[in-house]
């Protein structure tokens, strides 16, 4: 956890350190020959853009290319899947771990693959076009795009939820009565995606609760780090490009501060993106573990 | 205390400047105009080598900690255009704008294709958002 956090902030505060030293020099710059500040801005602007669209850039990069892998992944052992659950009987009869919800996880993320992360890029362009030329804005579009995103995400894991409960296994501890008060936290306080996640964590949580039963608690803390570590960095970017905006609102231009802002929104819809993606392969992961369990305990 | 010390020169130069051309529009009208031509580049020369540089120097120091060749080119291109507004003002001043709006486009492409490169890197990232 602790590597993580400090290679994020290795490579994306210092991206941001540059965005603030550079509005100073643009700011020292503008008062010593105003006759150039509109160039000044136009130069600022795409130092901003180089410097911080990398970063954003990379994360959609890393959850496109695990979006791929977990596509991948599940199109090759679907119907290895399949066919053993229908060998083994009426073993899995007592759990809810249906085939279809595999299915369904896992064309989630060949969705997100093919339409989400492409209709993020864009959103990301339109944003960047209507601050870089204000006479023509793409702004609304841009927040369609994204609003668009949150509630497709969150249909999806709503609908996750109810296939899941209506198995009929207990409840984990995430959606117990200890931690209601934790959940209304995030929900509150994280923007876009908060109640969203909160959400998610809970279908996640009931799902591995059924499966605890079978498979170690460590497997399941092992696969929830490792599908839920990608979003968390996400959700670490987002939160610093809208720090690094809130910090430099006070002398830099609207524009900077705006497309920091619109990236980090962006970067919390991708987040929430992920979140699907990585549902979907824990449900894969832990349906795999489970069956090569009952496999050899019928052996 | 240095730095003060070529501010009050620098200052009493201005003024002695003044005087001068004004001595100078009243002693010999026809020659006010080279006069005026010699000193104004003299004075130039004279404090971009004391203030303007120094000072341009110092400033890329300071910003020494961003990366590439962000922080020199964009104060390089900012000196750059100033002092050839300067010059295309004095040219124009005296009577030859069609000479100075050349001279100062000429520079405006100059600073321009300076930034060429990093346009091209800003153009590629973006363009990998629509390609893959």
């Amino acid at each position: 956890m602790i590597p993580m956090i400090e290679s994020v902030l290795g490579t994306v505060l210092s991206s941001f350190i540059i965005v603030i030293i550079s509005t100073f020099m643009a700011l020292v710059l503008d008062f010593l020959f105003p006759s150039f500040s509109k160039w000044t801005r136009t130069f600022l602007f795409f130092i901003v853009l180089t410097v911080v669209l990398f970063p954003a850039y990379e994360h959609l990069q890393m959850i496109r290319s695990i979006t791929q892998t977990v596509a991948t992944m599940f199109i090759s052992i679907y119907p290895l899947l399949t066919a053993s659950i229908l060998a083994s009987g009426g073993s899995f009869s007592m759990l809810n771990f249906q085939p279809a919800m595999l299915l369904f996880a896992n064309g989630a993320v060949i969705l997100s693959d093919k339409i989400l992360i492409p209709l993020l890029s864009a959103a990301m362009l339109f944003d960047i076009i209507s601050r870089f030329h204000p006479a023509v804005p793409f702004s609304r579009m841009a927040d369609l795009l994204r609003g668009t995103l949150i509630g497709l995400v969150s249909a999806l894991v709503a609908a996750y939820s109810i296939f899941i409960t209506a198995g009929g296994t207990i409840s984990w501890a995430l959606t117990g009565v200890t931690s209601e008060p934790i959940k209304k936290l995030i929900s509150q306080n994280i923007p876009l995606v908060g109640s969203f996640m909160t959400d998610s964590l809970g279908a996640i949580g009931r799902y591995s609760s059924g499966a605890s039963v079978f498979i170690g608690a460590w497997l399941i803390v092992t696969i929830w780090s490792v599908a839920l570590l990608p979003t968390l960095k996400t959700l670490l970017t987002g939160f610093l490009y809208r720090w690094t905006a809130a910090l430099i609102e006070p002398f830099a231009d609207e524009d900077v501060t705006g497309i920091l802002d619109d990236i980090g929104k962006t970067l919390f819809v991708l987040c929430a993106v992920s979140f699907l993606v990585a549902f979907a392969f824990i449900y894969t992961a832990l349906f795999t573990v489970i069956l090569v369990k009952l496999i050899t305990a019928v052996k | 205390m240095a730095l003060l010390g070529i501010l009050m020169v620098t200052l009493f130069q201005l003024v002695v400047i003044y005087l001068l051309l004004l001595i100078v529009s009243f002693a010999s009208k026809s020659l006010q105009p080279i006069i005026y031509a010699a000193i104004f580049l003299f004075f130039l020369s004279y404090v971009g080598m004391t203030i303007i540089i120094p000072f341009g120097k110092t400033f890329m120091h300071l910003f020494e900690p961003l990366p590439g060749p962000y922080a020199k080119l964009l104060i390089g291109s900012v000196f750059l255009f100033y002092f050839s507004e300067l010059i295309s003002k004095h040219v124009a001043e005296a009577g030859y704008e069609s000479i100075a709006t050349i001279a100062h486009v000429a520079i405006k492409i100059a600073i321009l294709s300076l930034w060429l490169p990093q346009l091209a890197t800003l153009l590629d990232t973006l363009s990998k958002f629509i390609i893959k």
